[in-house]
Order: structure tokens, then sequence, then C-alpha cells
């Protein structure tokens, strides 16, 4: 029994390791994954992407998308839930946009109760901001639902928070070769570019870009290399919220142009 | 042999909660989660921006990465630093009306959704191009190629073939796209995005 203990011991000490060394030492990757030092140290806190698309059935309800924990292996997603201690933030502006005098006018705003996946989450919003600007506190609560399931809440809100493939796709391990700064690994010492050319599967591959040829591949001197998606095997976490695109018009008004964006808070502004 | 294999499988469910637990503190086992405290978020606690995203690949493509940090706690609309470097990093290989108009497009640093169009289909920059990209709708849709939009407007002749500008022949082809095509499987129902592998 004790030396069935200590094998286990063991094994989780190696176990954390491993897991603390693939999440620190793999590149960074992404359309925003592991951007800066901050969200490196917290990457529950690090938003990798935003989206924003019409219900494909229903083109009266839009749907905002904000992923985030970027570079969770194929399969190891169990456990994995918001961080509690972040206030995780769609905002939009509806006024005044076309001009580009944007301040942000409503804000949808989520928490978590708890660490891990057994968590419940709960929605604030969409309503004015309590404060414009980079710090903000908690608006009207809109409901409560728990991680990984799809929920339905009042005024035709639907909501899911948690973890789906990492729908992003991207050369990034190229990019950073043409752009040795962006990784974050690099970092103090930044080395130089090892490539000024993305990968091309095929020397004949023909470049056309908006009605234009460019000639080959292979004639351009582009780099000849099986491309790859560095997000392929991973998965993130989702929120996404879809609700009658009414809720996010001015007062009183139709539904019109908006500014949106997405932020991570904490309370003492540190990773955590 | 059975037993090996109940053993990897024991190893695979502590990676799993050992990879969440090492970058959230959350606890290592089912019976200690349950344990863990509650979080009772108080309508005084003042939350301070430390994160932002909004168009993709702006701040990856165009601004230092020692000035990311700066970005991530400023308003989308209020960060001059941004907005320099779009330019200024646009200018070191293309022209001035190349480096004027991405910055013109892309500042304020923000994702613009067209709520007025009666439609189902998103394109990213759709709003700032009138509709070219797609849609009108513009915002972004899961399968938009982000990166070779972006591509193609910072490295190829997006912009003079949208008649923005004349074409400055400073094209670098190699660059236009990452040839990547979009092969994830979305579902038709909410919450759209595909199940985690």
């Amino acid at each position: 029994m004790k030396t069935l203990r200590s094998v286990g011991t063991m094994a989780a000490v190696f176990v954390l390791a491993f897991s603390i060394s693939l999440y620190s030492f793999r590149a960074a990757r992404g359309s925003d994954h592991q951007d800066s030092p901050t969200v490196v140290a917290n990457p529950l806190a690090d938003i990798t992407d935003v989206f924003a698309f019409p219900d494909p059935h229903d083109a009266s309800r839009v749907a905002l998308v904000m992923d985030v924990r970027p570079l969770i292996p194929a399969g190891m997603y169990s456990g994995i839930g918001l961080d509690p201690n972040v206030l995780y933030q769609f905002k939009v502006a509806n006024t005044s946009v076309t001009s580009n005098a944007i301040k942000e006018n409503l804000v949808l705003q989520f928490t978590a109760d708890a660490t891990g996946s057994a968590q419940n989450i709960t929605l604030y919003g969409p309503a004015a901001p309590n404060e414009v600007g980079t710090a903000n506190t908690l608006v009207t609560k809109t409901g409560t639902f728990a991680f990984g399931k799809v929920a339905s809440l009042k005024h035709g809100i639907k909501v899911f928070v948690g973890p789906r493939r990492d729908p992003f796709f991207f050369d990034l391990a190229q990019f950073f070769k043409i752009i040795p700064d962006r990784n974050y690994m690099n970092h103090p010492h930044v080395p130089p570019a090892t490539a000024d050319s993305f990968r091309f599967a095929s020397r004949k591959q023909e470049i056309i870009l908006n009605g234009v040829d460019y000639g080959t591949a292979g004639s351009n001197k582009c780099k000849i290399a099986k491309p790859q998606d560095y997000l392929a095997d991973y998965d993130v976490l989702s929120i996404v919220i879809e609700m009658p695109k009414s809720m996010l018009a001015p007062a009183s008004g139709s539904p019109g142009l908006i500014a949106l964006w997405a932020t991570a808070g904490t309370p003492d502004g540190h990773a955590e | 042999m059975t037993t090996r294999y109940k053993f990897s499988l024991l190893g695979l469910a502590l990676l799993g909660a050992l990879i969440g637990g090492c970058s959230s503190n959350a606890a290592l086992t089912p019976a200690l989660r349950e344990a863990a405290p509650s979080y009772v978020h108080s309508s005084q606690t003042v939350y301070k921006q430390i994160e932002l995203l909004s168009r993709p690949a702006v701040k990856e493509a165009f601004e230092l990465f020692k000035d990311h940090n700066r970005t991530n706690r400023s308003e989308p609309y209020d960060d001059p630093l941004l907005q320099h470097q779009i330019k200024s990093f646009t200018l070191a290989f293309r022209s001035k009306e190349n480096a004027d108009t991405l910055q013109a497009i892309l500042y304020p640093n923000v994702m613009k959704v067209d709520l007025s169009q009666d439609t189902t289909t998103a394109a990213y920059l759709g709003v700032e191009t009138g509709g070219a990209t797609g849609s009108k709708y513009g915002g972004r849709a899961l399968s938009d190629d982000i990166i070779d939009i972006s591509l193609g407007a910072i490295f190829g002749n997006t912009l003079s073939a949208l008649g923005l500008i004349p074409d400055d022949h400073q094209e670098a082809p190699c660059l236009t796209t990452d040839n990547i095509a979009y092969d994830k499987s979305n579902t038709a129902t909410f919450p759209y995005i595909q199940a985690p592998l």
C-alpha cells in the first residue's frame, strides 16, 4: 500500500513536471494566443479569438464568441474551467461607430464561481457599463448556468461555456520564423529571422491574389514545404452567447453598426 | 496487458487534471475540486483589464511584442502606440498610401459588425471593405480565413484591387497566404464550434 502510494506520488510529480513543461516550452501559437507575459502567466485570462456572426438559421439573432485558454492538448480538457478571479467581458459600442468616436455603451460579463470544470457561470448584462474604461464592476445579473452545458436564459439568450476544438487555423510556426519578435519564447534576446516566406506545398502552386497572377511558388522562390495548422490538435475554452440582435441596438433604436471587443480583467490587474 | 492499459488510462486522466491544475490552481482530483471554496463576486470588486482582443492578429502582425502588454491594458480607441505601429510596420516595405489606409481601416482596434444587415453570413472586414470580403455584415465567421485576408492586405494587392489606393508594385507573393485552409467541423446548431478533440 505504501509502495503503491509513493509510486503514485512520483507519477503525479512526473506528470506535473511534464504538463508544466508542455505549457511553458511550446512556442506561442495563434491569432492572439500567448501574446503578452501577463497572459502567458495565466492562460485562463488569455483570449485567443473573438467571433461575431448571425445564427445561421435566424438573421434576427447574433452570436458572440470569445475563446480562452490556448493549447489544451487533444483529450486533455477534463477539469479545466474558467478562472473565478477573472472577469470576462464583451464590450460593445452601438453609437457613433461610423465616425469612429467609439466608446462602449453595452457590456456582457461572465464570471465563474469555483476553480475547475465543476463550476457555475454567471452572465451579467447586456447592460450599460457602470464605468467606461479599463476598470470595471459588475452590472445586473441575468442568469447562472453550469459549465459545459448549453443553457437558455431569459430574454431569448442562449449561452455555452466549455471546451471546444480551437477553431483558429494558422501556420504559426512559420510566421515566427518570419517575425521572431512575436514569439514570447524568443525574449529578451530575439534571434534574426530564419525565413522570408510562408510554406507552399509545391513549386507549381500558382499565387493568384484578387485576380492578379503572381506566378508560381517556385518562380517566386517561396519556401517549398508542407504547411501546417499548428492549432489543429488543440482545444480551447469557448464562451458563446447568442441573443436577439435587438438587445445590442441603441436605446429606442433598431440594430445597426456596432464595434465589439473582448477583455479579461482581474481585481489587482495582475495575472493572478 | 489489461492492467497496463488501465494504468495508461489513469495516467491520461492525471495528466488532464494536472494540465488544468498547473495553470489555474484547479484542485487535482474531483473530490478536492468539490471542496474548493466558492468565489463570491461582489458588486464592489473592481476588475482591471489585463487582456484585450478584437480584430484578430492585428497586435501580432503590426505591434512589437514588448508593447502588447500595454495594448492589452488599453481601450481599443485609446491606444496611440498600436495606431502608430500599424503605420510604421507597414512603411518598412509598402507605400505611404498602403500604410495610411491600413492604419485608417484597423484603428480604432475594434471588430465592426453591421447588425442592420438581414443576412446569415458574416465576413471579416466586411464593414470596412463595403462587403468585398463576402458580406456587409462584417464580424467574423468561424471559417473566415482572417490570416489570408490580413496577409493579402499587408503584403498583397488587396487595397489596390479594392480601388482604395494605387498599386505600389511592392507585393511580396510568398507572404500573401499561409496556405492553411479551414477544415474544422462546425455544427449547424448552437454553440456552433466543433466539439473538443
